[in-house]
């Protein structure tokens, strides 16, 4: 009797091995299966990058981030940022000032700029070192009064 | 008899080690965090709509047209946008006398405020009739510089135009410049009030 108890115990653990090899298997199958949702860089993304400096007279990317356009707001200063061509310059006109900052290594900028009552016109120029240029405008309205 | 216990004792030992080897992690689990993942983003994202279909927003611009209570303004950028006004709506006309929606007309310069729906119509909390402005006369040249002179620069922009660039004790260059840091070839960005193709700097960048 305790010879067929240790034999079905033999037996059964090496089934159970057998199980989970299968088991491990499986998995390693799975893991090494590509994602459908990430499609596998190609030579063809990489050719769509522009390989040179632009020439002059070409247009440069501009996007402002902040403030959003036609934005209310009840303060009377705002943080302008976005985001450009990487160390352009960057002039950022409010109604009542003006201001030349640097966009950084990977182009983005940010200026803190007043902003007067009623609605403000914000106004960015962006240029390279080449002179190309780009402008782009926003609104933000001040008011003090409840919306 | 022997048999059967034989039998018993296999099946039951394959099963304990089946179900230890189901806690090891697959990628079922891994599966189980990109759900989650994905079900926070989704979150994140309808909170943000759901934030934004209720926003407060500014429209400026005139008025293209008017149907009742709804108005269409042409804003700064040319693009059009609604905005209702309603009988809650406070309405200022031009030095601060209290309107009513009759006094609105085609061609007015509004400020309407009030809260956006997720198709960007405005429902107008207060609305502001306010003179037309003026265009901005101020702009910025990137340029290069040809002749230098104490009062002002002349220089030639990337599609070879001559600017002259006047230069007066207001002046303000950016960083460490100064005014005797710009010579002939010097490439600059000036920004001042432009009148044709003089402008008047206010403020000097000079490039690397």
């Amino acid at each position: 009797m305790k010879k067929e108890v240790i034999l079905a115990i033999a037996i059964g653990f090496a089934l159970g091995l057998v199980i989970t090899f299968g088991i491990w298997t499986a998995n390693k199958s799975l893991k090494n299966l590509p994602k459908a949702s990430q499609p596998t860089p190609t030579s063809e993304a990489v050719a769509a990058t522009p390989a040179s400096t632009p020439s002059s007279n070409q247009t440069i990317s501009l996007t402002i981030s902040s403030p959003a356009d036609e934005s209310l707001t009840n303060s009377n200063k705002t943080t302008v940022s976005g985001t450009t061509v990487a160390n352009a310059i960057v002039v950022i006109f409010s109604e009542d000032s003006q201001q030349i900052v640097s966009a950084d290594d990977k182009g983005n900028f940010t200026a803190d700029m007043g902003l007067v009552g009623g609605y403000n016109t914000i106004r960015v120029a962006a240029f390279d070192f080449s002179g190309n240029t780009t402008e782009q405008s926003i609104t933000i309205t001040y008011t003090t009064a409840k919306i | 008899m022997k048999i059967r216990h034989l039998l018993s004792f296999v099946v039951i030992g394959a099963f304990i080690v089946a179900q230890v080897a189901a806690q090891t992690p697959s990628p079922s689990v891994t599966s189980a965090g990109t759900i989650r993942d994905a079900v926070k983003d989704q979150v994140a994202k309808e909170l943000s709509n759901i934030k934004q279909g209720v926003a407060k927003k500014a429209y400026v611009g005139s008025i293209a047209s008017k149907a009742d209570l709804t108005l269409t303004i042409t804003n700064l950028n040319n693009q059009t946008r609604t905005a209702t006004v309603t009988t809650d709506t406070v309405i200022k006309l031009t030095g601060g006398k209290d309107g009513t929606p009759a006094d609105l007309k085609v061609d007015d310069f509004v400020i309407a405020m009030g809260d956006v729906d997720s198709n960007g119509g405005l429902t107008a909390r207060r609305l502001l009739v306010i003179t037309k402005p003026a265009a901005d006369t101020r702009d910025s040249t990137w340029v290069t510089v040809t002749k230098v002179t104490t009062t002002a620069l002349t220089a030639e922009n990337t599609k070879k135009e001559s600017w002259n660039i006047k230069l007066s004790s207001s002046t303000k260059y950016t960083g460490t410049t100064k005014a005797a840091d710009i010579k002939v070839g010097s490439k600059i960005v000036a920004v001042g009030s432009v009148s044709q193709t003089t402008l008047t700097a206010g403020l000097i960048q000079l490039l690397p």
